[in-house]
Protein backbone atom coordinates (compact mmCIF):
# COMPACT_ATOMS: atom_id res chain seq x y z
CA UNK A 1 0.00 0.00 0.00
CA UNK A 2 1.37 3.36 -1.03
CA UNK A 3 1.95 5.75 1.82
CA UNK A 4 0.47 9.22 1.56
CA UNK A 5 0.10 11.98 4.08
CA UNK A 6 -2.78 11.06 6.36
CA UNK A 7 -2.76 7.37 5.40
CA UNK A 8 -2.26 6.28 9.01
CA UNK A 9 -5.33 8.27 10.08
CA UNK A 10 -7.43 6.87 7.24
CA UNK A 11 -6.29 3.33 8.09
CA UNK A 12 -7.73 3.76 11.58
CA UNK A 13 -10.78 5.94 10.91
CA UNK A 14 -11.99 4.84 7.48
CA UNK A 15 -10.08 1.74 6.29
CA UNK A 16 -12.68 1.11 3.55
CA UNK A 17 -11.46 4.30 1.84
CA UNK A 18 -7.74 3.50 2.02
CA UNK A 19 -7.31 1.74 -1.36
CA UNK A 20 -9.21 4.54 -3.12
CA UNK A 21 -7.22 7.32 -1.47
CA UNK A 22 -3.88 5.55 -1.90
CA UNK A 23 -4.50 5.11 -5.62
CA UNK A 24 -5.73 8.70 -5.87
CA UNK A 25 -2.47 9.89 -4.32
CA UNK A 26 -0.77 8.11 -7.25
CA UNK A 27 -3.13 9.80 -9.70
CA UNK A 28 -5.35 6.80 -10.42
CA UNK A 29 -9.02 6.05 -9.88
CA UNK A 30 -9.81 2.65 -8.46
CA UNK A 31 -13.34 1.52 -7.60
CA UNK A 32 -14.45 -1.36 -5.40
CA UNK A 33 -15.96 -4.33 -7.27
CA UNK A 34 -17.94 -6.83 -5.24
CA UNK A 35 -16.42 -10.32 -5.17
CA UNK A 36 -19.88 -11.88 -5.11
CA UNK A 37 -22.03 -9.93 -7.57
CA UNK A 38 -19.26 -8.25 -9.56
CA UNK A 39 -20.74 -4.77 -9.54
CA UNK A 40 -18.63 -1.62 -9.36
CA UNK A 41 -19.79 0.92 -6.82
CA UNK A 42 -19.01 4.05 -4.88
CA UNK A 43 -18.43 5.20 -2.17
CA UNK A 44 -16.55 2.30 -0.55
CA UNK A 45 -18.45 0.70 2.33
CA UNK A 46 -18.01 -2.43 4.49
CA UNK A 47 -20.65 -4.27 2.45
CA UNK A 48 -21.75 -4.28 -1.19
CA UNK A 49 -24.60 -1.85 -1.79
CA UNK A 50 -26.32 -4.40 -4.04
CA UNK A 51 -25.86 -7.79 -2.32
CA UNK A 52 -24.26 -6.91 1.08
CA UNK A 53 -21.29 -9.21 0.45
CA UNK A 54 -18.23 -8.17 2.46
CA UNK A 55 -15.24 -8.38 0.13
CA UNK A 56 -14.10 -6.42 -2.88
CA UNK A 57 -11.32 -6.13 -5.37
CA UNK A 58 -10.26 -2.79 -6.77
CA UNK A 59 -10.52 -1.94 -10.44
CA UNK A 60 -8.64 0.83 -12.17
CA UNK A 61 -11.17 2.99 -14.02
CA UNK A 62 -10.76 5.88 -16.49
CA UNK A 63 -11.57 9.34 -15.18
CA UNK A 64 -14.03 10.33 -17.88
CA UNK A 65 -17.70 11.13 -17.57
CA UNK A 66 -20.42 13.72 -17.94
CA UNK A 67 -21.77 16.51 -15.76
CA UNK A 68 -24.73 15.30 -13.66
CA UNK A 69 -25.14 18.45 -11.56
CA UNK A 70 -23.08 21.36 -10.29
CA UNK A 71 -23.01 24.40 -8.04
CA UNK A 72 -20.80 27.47 -8.21
CA UNK A 73 -19.86 28.63 -4.71
CA UNK A 74 -19.32 32.35 -4.23
CA UNK A 75 -19.35 32.63 -0.45
CA UNK A 76 -16.43 30.76 1.16
CA UNK A 77 -17.88 27.90 3.22
CA UNK A 78 -14.78 27.93 5.43
CA UNK A 79 -12.16 30.67 5.92
CA UNK A 80 -9.43 28.61 4.25
CA UNK A 81 -11.34 28.85 0.94
CA UNK A 82 -11.62 32.66 1.03
CA UNK A 83 -9.20 33.04 -1.87
CA UNK A 84 -10.65 30.14 -3.87
CA UNK A 85 -14.11 31.57 -4.62
CA UNK A 86 -15.85 31.52 -6.96
CA UNK A 87 -15.33 27.84 -7.67
CA UNK A 88 -17.48 25.12 -9.20
CA UNK A 89 -18.17 21.72 -7.64
CA UNK A 90 -19.53 19.14 -10.05
CA UNK A 91 -21.07 15.71 -9.66
CA UNK A 92 -19.91 13.58 -12.57
CA UNK A 93 -21.58 10.42 -13.86
CA UNK A 94 -18.73 8.11 -14.82
CA UNK A 95 -18.61 6.75 -18.36
CA UNK A 96 -19.82 3.19 -18.74
CA UNK A 97 -20.80 2.77 -15.08
CA UNK A 98 -24.53 3.22 -14.75
CA UNK A 99 -24.40 3.96 -11.03
CA UNK A 100 -21.06 5.52 -10.17
CA UNK A 101 -20.89 9.27 -9.63
CA UNK A 102 -17.96 11.24 -8.26
CA UNK A 103 -17.90 14.73 -6.80
CA UNK A 104 -15.00 17.04 -7.61
CA UNK A 105 -13.85 20.54 -8.42
CA UNK A 106 -14.09 21.96 -11.90
CA UNK A 107 -10.58 22.99 -12.86
CA UNK A 108 -9.97 26.42 -14.33
CA UNK A 109 -13.45 27.63 -13.45
CA UNK A 110 -13.86 31.31 -14.18
CA UNK A 111 -16.79 33.52 -13.33
CA UNK A 112 -19.49 33.25 -15.97
CA UNK A 113 -18.24 29.99 -17.48
CA UNK A 114 -21.19 28.16 -19.00
CA UNK A 115 -21.54 24.67 -17.53
CA UNK A 116 -24.10 22.43 -19.22
CA UNK A 117 -25.80 19.23 -18.11
CA UNK A 118 -24.32 16.18 -19.78
CA UNK A 119 -21.17 18.06 -20.77
CA UNK A 120 -18.19 15.71 -21.09
CA UNK A 121 -15.37 15.97 -18.55
CA UNK A 122 -12.00 14.37 -17.92
CA UNK A 123 -10.54 14.23 -14.44
CA UNK A 124 -7.26 14.02 -12.57
CA UNK A 125 -6.25 13.86 -8.94
CA UNK A 126 -4.30 16.75 -7.49
CA UNK A 127 -3.28 17.73 -3.98
CA UNK A 128 -4.62 21.19 -3.27
CA UNK A 129 -3.19 23.46 -0.62
CA UNK A 130 -6.37 25.11 0.55
CA UNK A 131 -8.60 22.20 1.50
CA UNK A 132 -9.98 20.82 4.71
CA UNK A 133 -8.50 18.52 5.74
CA UNK A 134 -5.24 19.37 3.95
CA UNK A 135 -3.38 16.98 1.73
CA UNK A 136 -6.12 14.56 0.75
CA UNK A 137 -6.36 14.18 -3.01
CA UNK A 138 -8.74 16.51 -4.81
CA UNK A 139 -10.54 15.26 -7.89
CA UNK A 140 -10.25 17.99 -10.50
CA UNK A 141 -12.41 17.82 -13.63
CA UNK A 142 -11.94 19.67 -16.88
CA UNK A 143 -14.69 20.40 -19.39
CA UNK A 144 -14.23 18.85 -22.82
CA UNK A 145 -15.58 21.54 -25.12
CA UNK A 146 -18.34 21.04 -27.69
CA UNK A 147 -19.43 17.76 -26.24
CA UNK A 148 -22.88 18.23 -24.78
CA UNK A 149 -24.98 15.08 -24.68
CA UNK A 150 -28.61 15.42 -25.78
CA UNK A 151 -30.91 15.60 -22.75
CA UNK A 152 -32.48 12.16 -23.21
CA UNK A 153 -29.05 10.55 -23.35
CA UNK A 154 -28.39 11.92 -19.88
CA UNK A 155 -31.42 10.14 -18.54
CA UNK A 156 -30.40 6.85 -20.12
CA UNK A 157 -26.89 7.19 -18.75
CA UNK A 158 -28.27 7.75 -15.26
CA UNK A 159 -30.29 4.54 -15.19
CA UNK A 160 -32.03 3.17 -12.13
CA UNK A 161 -31.40 0.52 -9.56
CA UNK B 1 -56.31 5.69 16.20
CA UNK B 2 -55.20 3.80 19.32
CA UNK B 3 -56.87 4.39 22.67
CA UNK B 4 -53.82 6.20 24.02
CA UNK B 5 -53.71 8.81 21.27
CA UNK B 6 -51.15 11.58 21.65
CA UNK B 7 -52.34 15.17 21.77
CA UNK B 8 -50.34 18.39 21.88
CA UNK B 9 -51.57 20.19 24.97
CA UNK B 10 -49.16 23.11 25.28
CA UNK B 11 -46.70 25.22 23.32
CA UNK B 12 -44.15 27.83 24.38
CA UNK B 13 -41.33 29.90 22.97
CA UNK B 14 -38.77 32.60 23.67
CA UNK B 15 -38.04 35.58 21.47
CA UNK B 16 -35.96 34.71 18.40
CA UNK B 17 -32.82 36.72 17.71
CA UNK B 18 -29.35 36.71 16.23
CA UNK B 19 -27.76 37.10 19.65
CA UNK B 20 -29.75 36.09 22.71
CA UNK B 21 -27.08 36.86 25.29
CA UNK B 22 -28.50 33.96 27.30
CA UNK B 23 -27.50 30.33 27.66
CA UNK B 24 -29.41 27.60 25.82
CA UNK B 25 -30.42 26.33 29.28
CA UNK B 26 -31.97 29.66 30.19
CA UNK B 27 -33.79 29.79 26.85
CA UNK B 28 -35.02 26.22 27.39
CA UNK B 29 -36.40 27.10 30.83
CA UNK B 30 -38.44 29.98 29.43
CA UNK B 31 -39.94 27.98 26.54
CA UNK B 32 -40.56 24.84 28.63
CA UNK B 33 -42.30 26.74 31.45
CA UNK B 34 -44.52 28.48 28.89
CA UNK B 35 -45.47 25.16 27.25
CA UNK B 36 -46.31 23.46 30.53
CA UNK B 37 -48.37 26.46 31.68
CA UNK B 38 -50.14 26.64 28.30
CA UNK B 39 -51.15 22.99 28.81
CA UNK B 40 -52.55 23.76 32.23
CA UNK B 41 -50.09 21.34 33.81
CA UNK B 42 -47.34 21.56 36.38
CA UNK B 43 -43.66 20.75 35.95
CA UNK B 44 -44.00 17.66 38.16
CA UNK B 45 -46.50 16.18 35.67
CA UNK B 46 -43.70 15.80 33.10
CA UNK B 47 -42.55 12.18 32.93
CA UNK B 48 -40.83 12.20 29.53
CA UNK B 49 -38.17 14.58 28.20
CA UNK B 50 -36.95 14.99 24.61
CA UNK B 51 -34.24 17.63 24.19
CA UNK B 52 -33.63 18.68 20.56
CA UNK B 53 -30.88 20.64 18.84
CA UNK B 54 -27.77 19.33 20.56
CA UNK B 55 -27.22 22.17 23.02
CA UNK B 56 -29.20 20.96 26.05
CA UNK B 57 -29.74 17.66 27.82
CA UNK B 58 -32.50 16.17 29.96
CA UNK B 59 -30.14 16.65 32.93
CA UNK B 60 -30.29 20.43 32.47
CA UNK B 61 -34.08 20.46 32.40
CA UNK B 62 -34.40 18.10 35.38
CA UNK B 63 -32.21 20.41 37.44
CA UNK B 64 -33.50 23.76 36.23
CA UNK B 65 -37.22 22.90 36.34
CA UNK B 66 -37.12 20.34 39.18
CA UNK B 67 -38.52 17.72 36.81
CA UNK B 68 -38.88 14.15 38.01
CA UNK B 69 -35.59 12.27 38.13
CA UNK B 70 -37.60 9.23 37.04
CA UNK B 71 -38.52 10.88 33.74
CA UNK B 72 -37.63 8.90 30.63
CA UNK B 73 -35.57 10.71 28.06
CA UNK B 74 -35.20 10.03 24.35
CA UNK B 75 -33.03 11.60 21.68
CA UNK B 76 -34.04 11.85 18.02
CA UNK B 77 -31.28 11.56 15.42
CA UNK B 78 -29.61 14.95 14.92
CA UNK B 79 -30.32 17.14 11.89
CA UNK B 80 -33.33 18.82 10.38
CA UNK B 81 -35.59 15.83 10.83
CA UNK B 82 -35.10 15.92 14.61
CA UNK B 83 -38.12 18.12 15.33
CA UNK B 84 -40.62 15.66 13.92
CA UNK B 85 -38.40 12.83 15.14
CA UNK B 86 -39.01 14.17 18.63
CA UNK B 87 -42.79 14.26 18.09
CA UNK B 88 -42.70 10.68 16.84
CA UNK B 89 -40.76 9.55 19.92
CA UNK B 90 -43.20 11.43 22.15
CA UNK B 91 -46.11 9.64 20.51
CA UNK B 92 -44.40 6.28 21.04
CA UNK B 93 -43.77 7.06 24.72
CA UNK B 94 -47.40 8.11 25.20
CA UNK B 95 -48.84 5.15 23.32
CA UNK B 96 -46.66 2.71 25.23
CA UNK B 97 -48.31 3.88 28.41
CA UNK B 98 -44.95 4.62 30.03
CA UNK B 99 -45.36 8.40 29.80
CA UNK B 100 -48.31 10.72 30.23
CA UNK B 101 -46.75 14.13 29.54
CA UNK B 102 -43.69 14.36 27.32
CA UNK B 103 -41.83 17.66 27.13
CA UNK B 104 -40.06 18.44 23.84
CA UNK B 105 -37.63 21.34 24.06
CA UNK B 106 -35.51 22.79 21.28
CA UNK B 107 -33.01 25.38 22.55
CA UNK B 108 -29.88 26.65 20.86
CA UNK B 109 -27.82 29.71 20.12
CA UNK B 110 -27.64 28.73 16.46
CA UNK B 111 -26.58 32.20 15.41
CA UNK B 112 -24.27 33.53 18.10
CA UNK B 113 -22.70 30.19 19.09
CA UNK B 114 -22.52 26.99 17.04
CA UNK B 115 -23.51 27.77 13.47
CA UNK B 116 -24.45 25.37 10.71
CA UNK B 117 -20.98 24.67 9.25
CA UNK B 118 -19.97 23.25 12.65
CA UNK B 119 -23.26 21.55 13.47
CA UNK B 120 -23.18 19.37 10.36
CA UNK B 121 -19.93 17.80 11.61
CA UNK B 122 -22.14 15.82 14.01
CA UNK B 123 -24.23 14.20 11.28
CA UNK B 124 -23.87 10.64 9.93
CA UNK B 125 -21.51 9.70 7.10
CA UNK B 126 -18.59 11.84 8.28
CA UNK B 127 -16.01 9.58 6.58
CA UNK B 128 -17.47 10.43 3.20
CA UNK B 129 -17.63 14.09 4.14
CA UNK B 130 -14.04 14.19 5.47
CA UNK B 131 -12.23 12.31 2.73
CA UNK B 132 -14.39 12.56 -0.38
CA UNK B 133 -16.33 15.81 -0.18
CA UNK B 134 -14.77 18.51 2.03
CA UNK B 135 -11.41 18.30 0.21
CA UNK B 136 -13.31 19.27 -2.97
CA UNK B 137 -14.78 22.31 -1.22
CA UNK B 138 -18.25 20.70 -0.95
CA UNK B 139 -18.87 21.37 2.72
CA UNK B 140 -22.11 23.08 3.73
CA UNK B 141 -25.82 22.21 3.38
CA UNK B 142 -26.26 25.24 1.08
CA UNK B 143 -23.78 23.61 -1.30
CA UNK B 144 -25.28 20.11 -0.96
CA UNK B 145 -28.86 21.15 -1.58
CA UNK B 146 -27.88 23.60 -4.34
CA UNK B 147 -26.63 20.50 -6.17
CA UNK B 148 -30.06 18.86 -5.82
CA UNK B 149 -31.86 22.05 -6.87
CA UNK B 150 -29.69 22.27 -10.00
CA UNK B 151 -30.49 18.67 -10.90
CA UNK B 152 -34.22 19.41 -10.54
CA UNK B 153 -33.78 22.37 -12.90
CA UNK B 154 -32.03 20.05 -15.38
CA UNK B 155 -34.65 17.31 -15.25
CA UNK B 156 -37.85 19.37 -14.92
CA UNK B 157 -37.04 22.88 -16.08
CA UNK B 158 -37.67 24.33 -12.62
CA UNK B 159 -36.90 28.04 -12.57
CA UNK B 160 -35.24 30.55 -10.33
CA UNK B 161 -38.58 32.34 -10.33
CA UNK B 162 -40.11 29.50 -8.35
CA UNK B 163 -37.34 29.71 -5.75
CA UNK B 164 -37.99 33.44 -5.54
CA UNK B 165 -41.71 32.84 -5.00
CA UNK B 166 -40.97 30.62 -1.99
CA UNK B 167 -38.64 33.20 -0.46
CA UNK B 168 -41.03 36.09 -1.06
CA UNK B 169 -44.08 34.26 0.30
CA UNK B 170 -42.21 33.22 3.46
CA UNK B 171 -41.13 36.81 3.98
CA UNK B 172 -44.66 38.14 3.43
CA UNK B 173 -46.03 35.67 5.96
CA UNK B 174 -43.39 36.78 8.46
CA UNK B 175 -44.79 40.32 8.26
CA UNK B 176 -47.89 38.92 10.02
CA UNK B 177 -45.83 37.26 12.79
CA UNK B 178 -44.38 39.66 15.39
CA UNK B 179 -42.20 36.79 16.65
CA UNK B 180 -40.39 36.42 13.30
CA UNK B 181 -36.79 37.59 12.95
CA UNK B 182 -37.82 39.21 9.66
CA UNK B 183 -40.94 40.92 11.07
CA UNK B 184 -40.93 44.48 9.81
CA UNK B 185 -38.37 43.67 7.13
CA UNK B 186 -40.11 43.22 3.81
CA UNK B 187 -38.36 41.72 0.81
CA UNK B 188 -38.98 42.79 -2.77
CA UNK B 189 -38.38 40.65 -5.83
CA UNK B 190 -35.63 43.05 -6.92
CA UNK B 191 -33.90 42.72 -3.55
CA UNK B 192 -34.19 38.94 -3.67
CA UNK B 193 -32.54 38.73 -7.10
CA UNK B 194 -29.84 41.29 -6.22
CA UNK B 195 -28.68 39.49 -3.06
CA UNK B 196 -25.21 37.92 -2.95
CA UNK B 197 -24.80 34.43 -4.38
CA UNK B 198 -24.02 31.82 -1.73
CA UNK B 199 -23.78 28.69 -3.88
CA UNK B 200 -25.80 28.93 -7.05
CA UNK B 201 -28.73 28.71 -7.60
CA UNK B 202 -28.88 29.77 -3.94
CA UNK B 203 -28.55 33.43 -3.05
CA UNK B 204 -28.81 34.97 0.38
CA UNK B 205 -32.59 34.77 0.71
CA UNK B 206 -32.81 31.19 -0.54
CA UNK B 207 -31.08 30.21 2.70
CA UNK B 208 -32.72 30.02 6.11
CA UNK B 209 -31.79 32.23 9.03
CA UNK B 210 -29.43 31.36 11.86
CA UNK B 211 -31.28 31.82 15.11
CA UNK B 212 -30.86 32.01 18.87
CA UNK B 213 -33.97 30.87 20.71
CA UNK B 214 -36.07 28.07 22.14
CA UNK B 215 -39.43 26.45 21.47
CA UNK B 216 -41.18 23.74 23.45
CA UNK B 217 -44.29 21.63 23.37
CA UNK B 218 -46.01 19.27 25.76
CA UNK B 219 -47.39 16.04 24.30
CA UNK B 220 -49.92 14.27 26.48
CA UNK B 221 -52.24 11.27 26.37
CA UNK B 222 -55.66 12.23 25.11
CA UNK B 223 -57.75 10.01 27.33
CA UNK B 224 -57.35 12.21 30.38
CA UNK B 225 -58.64 15.36 28.72
CA UNK B 226 -61.40 14.45 26.34
CA UNK B 227 -63.24 17.41 24.92
CA UNK B 228 -60.45 19.94 25.43
CA UNK B 229 -60.79 21.99 22.27
CA UNK B 230 -57.34 23.57 22.47
CA UNK B 231 -55.73 20.14 22.34
CA UNK B 232 -54.34 19.20 18.93
CA UNK B 233 -54.48 15.53 17.97
CA UNK B 234 -51.60 13.73 16.34
CA UNK B 235 -53.52 11.81 13.68
CA UNK B 236 -50.39 10.25 12.22
CA UNK B 237 -46.66 10.75 12.20
CA UNK B 238 -44.25 8.78 10.03
CA UNK B 239 -40.54 9.13 9.39
CA UNK B 240 -38.35 7.41 6.82
CA UNK B 241 -34.79 7.49 5.54
CA UNK B 242 -33.97 7.56 1.82
CA UNK B 243 -31.95 4.90 0.01
CA UNK B 244 -28.23 5.29 0.85
CA UNK B 245 -29.13 7.59 3.74
CA UNK B 246 -25.52 8.64 4.37
CA UNK B 247 -24.63 9.44 0.74
CA UNK B 248 -26.45 11.56 -1.83
CA UNK B 249 -24.02 11.47 -4.75
CA UNK B 250 -24.57 7.84 -5.73
CA UNK B 251 -28.27 7.61 -4.90
CA UNK B 252 -30.08 6.47 -8.05
CA UNK B 253 -32.88 9.03 -7.77
CA UNK B 254 -32.06 12.28 -5.98
CA UNK B 255 -35.72 13.19 -5.64
CA UNK B 256 -36.79 9.98 -3.94
CA UNK B 257 -36.39 10.93 -0.28
CA UNK B 258 -37.64 9.79 3.10
CA UNK B 259 -40.75 11.91 2.72
CA UNK B 260 -41.63 10.06 -0.52
CA UNK B 261 -42.47 7.04 1.68
CA UNK B 262 -43.36 8.82 4.94
CA UNK B 263 -46.14 10.92 3.40
CA UNK B 264 -48.19 8.04 1.91
CA UNK B 265 -47.77 6.12 5.17
CA UNK B 266 -49.01 9.09 7.20
CA UNK B 267 -52.00 9.66 4.91
CA UNK B 268 -52.89 5.97 5.08
CA UNK B 269 -52.73 5.90 8.88
CA UNK B 270 -54.87 9.03 9.18
CA UNK B 271 -57.32 7.96 6.48
CA UNK B 272 -56.68 11.24 4.69
CA UNK B 273 -55.11 12.48 1.49
CA UNK B 274 -53.24 15.62 0.43
CA UNK B 275 -56.52 17.32 -0.55
CA UNK B 276 -57.69 17.12 3.09
CA UNK B 277 -54.81 19.27 4.31
CA UNK B 278 -55.76 22.90 4.99
CA UNK B 279 -52.29 24.27 5.71
CA UNK B 280 -48.78 22.82 5.55
CA UNK B 281 -45.62 23.62 7.47
CA UNK B 282 -42.81 22.50 5.18
CA UNK B 283 -39.22 22.26 6.46
CA UNK B 284 -37.70 25.16 4.55
CA UNK B 285 -33.98 25.14 5.19
CA UNK B 286 -33.63 26.34 1.58
CA UNK B 287 -36.17 27.48 -0.98
CA UNK B 288 -35.80 24.48 -3.29
CA UNK B 289 -36.42 22.05 -0.45
CA UNK B 290 -39.94 23.49 -0.17
CA UNK B 291 -40.56 22.69 -3.86
CA UNK B 292 -39.02 19.24 -3.45
CA UNK B 293 -41.18 18.37 -0.43
CA UNK B 294 -44.40 19.79 -1.92
CA UNK B 295 -43.91 17.21 -4.67
CA UNK B 296 -42.94 14.27 -2.51
CA UNK B 297 -45.71 15.00 0.02
CA UNK B 298 -48.22 14.71 -2.80
CA UNK B 299 -49.41 18.33 -2.88
CA UNK B 300 -48.43 18.42 -6.55
CA UNK B 301 -46.84 15.94 -8.92
CA UNK B 302 -43.11 15.50 -9.26
CA UNK B 303 -41.72 18.18 -11.54
CA UNK B 304 -44.78 20.41 -11.15
CA UNK B 305 -43.90 22.39 -8.02
CA UNK B 306 -42.70 25.33 -10.12
CA UNK B 307 -46.16 25.90 -11.61
CA UNK B 308 -47.83 25.05 -8.28
CA UNK B 309 -46.07 27.77 -6.26
CA UNK B 310 -46.26 30.31 -9.09
CA UNK B 311 -50.05 29.87 -9.15
CA UNK B 312 -50.13 31.46 -5.70
CA UNK B 313 -50.96 28.15 -4.01
CA UNK B 314 -48.63 28.45 -1.01
CA UNK B 315 -49.49 31.99 0.07
CA UNK B 316 -52.18 32.84 2.61
CA UNK B 317 -55.41 32.81 0.61
CA UNK B 318 -54.04 30.12 -1.73
CA UNK B 319 -55.13 26.50 -1.90
CA UNK B 320 -52.39 25.38 0.52
CA UNK B 321 -50.96 28.14 2.71
CA UNK B 322 -47.40 27.07 3.59
CA UNK B 323 -45.38 28.21 6.62
CA UNK B 324 -47.77 30.91 7.74
CA UNK B 325 -45.25 31.91 10.44
CA UNK B 326 -42.54 32.61 7.84
CA UNK B 327 -40.68 29.34 8.35
CA UNK B 328 -36.97 28.84 8.77
CA UNK B 329 -36.48 31.32 5.95
CA UNK B 330 -38.13 34.28 7.69
CA UNK B 331 -39.25 33.41 11.22
CA UNK B 332 -36.05 31.66 12.24
CA UNK B 333 -34.32 28.28 12.41
CA UNK B 334 -35.78 26.50 15.41
CA UNK B 335 -35.07 23.05 14.04
CA UNK B 336 -38.53 22.53 12.63
CA UNK B 337 -40.09 22.32 16.10
CA UNK B 338 -41.39 25.82 15.37
CA UNK B 339 -43.32 24.33 12.43
CA UNK B 340 -45.23 22.12 14.85
CA UNK B 341 -46.00 25.17 17.02
CA UNK B 342 -47.42 27.07 14.06
CA UNK B 343 -49.60 24.11 13.06
CA UNK B 344 -50.95 24.05 16.62
CA UNK B 345 -51.71 27.79 16.53
CA UNK B 346 -53.55 27.38 13.22
CA UNK B 347 -55.61 24.42 14.41
CA UNK B 348 -56.51 26.18 17.65
CA UNK B 349 -57.58 29.25 15.69
CA UNK B 350 -54.95 31.31 17.51
CA UNK B 351 -52.86 32.46 14.53
CA UNK B 352 -54.28 36.00 14.60
CA UNK B 353 -53.63 38.01 11.42
CA UNK B 354 -52.31 34.96 9.61
CA UNK B 355 -55.12 32.57 10.56
CA UNK B 356 -56.13 30.14 7.83
CA UNK B 357 -59.97 30.17 7.92
CA UNK B 358 -61.52 26.91 9.15
CA UNK B 359 -58.16 25.13 9.40
CA UNK B 360 -58.97 21.60 10.55
CA UNK B 361 -56.04 19.50 9.33
CA UNK B 362 -52.41 20.62 9.17
CA UNK B 363 -49.44 18.75 7.73
CA UNK B 364 -45.92 19.26 9.04
CA UNK B 365 -42.84 17.91 7.28
CA UNK B 366 -39.27 17.35 8.36
CA UNK B 367 -36.18 17.20 6.16
CA UNK B 368 -32.68 16.48 7.36
CA UNK B 369 -29.20 15.46 6.34
CA UNK B 370 -29.26 13.74 2.94
CA UNK B 371 -33.01 13.29 2.71
CA UNK B 372 -34.33 11.95 6.01
CA UNK B 373 -37.97 12.89 5.92
CA UNK B 374 -41.14 12.82 7.92
CA UNK B 375 -44.74 13.94 7.93
CA UNK B 376 -47.14 14.61 10.77
CA UNK B 377 -50.86 15.10 10.25
CA UNK B 378 -52.45 17.10 13.05
CA UNK B 379 -56.08 18.00 13.64
CA UNK B 380 -58.26 20.07 15.92
CA UNK B 381 -59.42 18.02 18.84
CA UNK B 382 -63.11 18.82 18.49
CA UNK B 383 -63.59 18.62 14.75
CA UNK B 384 -63.30 16.30 11.81
CA UNK B 385 -61.79 13.84 11.15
Amino acid sequence: MTEFHGAATVAVEAPELLPYLAAAAEGQLVLPRCHACGRLQFPPRPTCRYCRHESFDWVETPLTGSVYSWTVTHRPPVPSLADAVPYAVVVVALDGEDMVRLVGRLEEYRDGLNILPGQRVVGRFITAAATEPDDYPVLAWQLVNDSVLPHRSIERAVGTD
Amino acid sequence: VPDLAAVITGIGNTAFSRRSGRSPRALAVEAARAAVADAGRAEQDVDGIIPVGGAIFADDLIEDLALSRAALDALPAPGGNSGLGALLLAEVLIQSGRCHNVLIVFARNGSSAQRIARRVMGLPGQHFRSYLERPQGWITPAQWYAMIARRHMIEFGTTKGALAEVALVMRRHAQLNPLAQMYGRELTSAEYHAAPVISDPYQRWDCCLETDGAVALLVSESSSRRGQTRDVRVLAIESRRPASPEDLTNRADWFDIGLSCAAPAAYARAGLGPADVDTAMIYDCFTFEVLHQLEEAGFCRRGESDAFVRSGAIALGGVLPVNTHGGLLAEGHLGGVSHILEAVRQLRGEANARQVPRARVAAVTGWGDWGDGSMALLARSGGRP
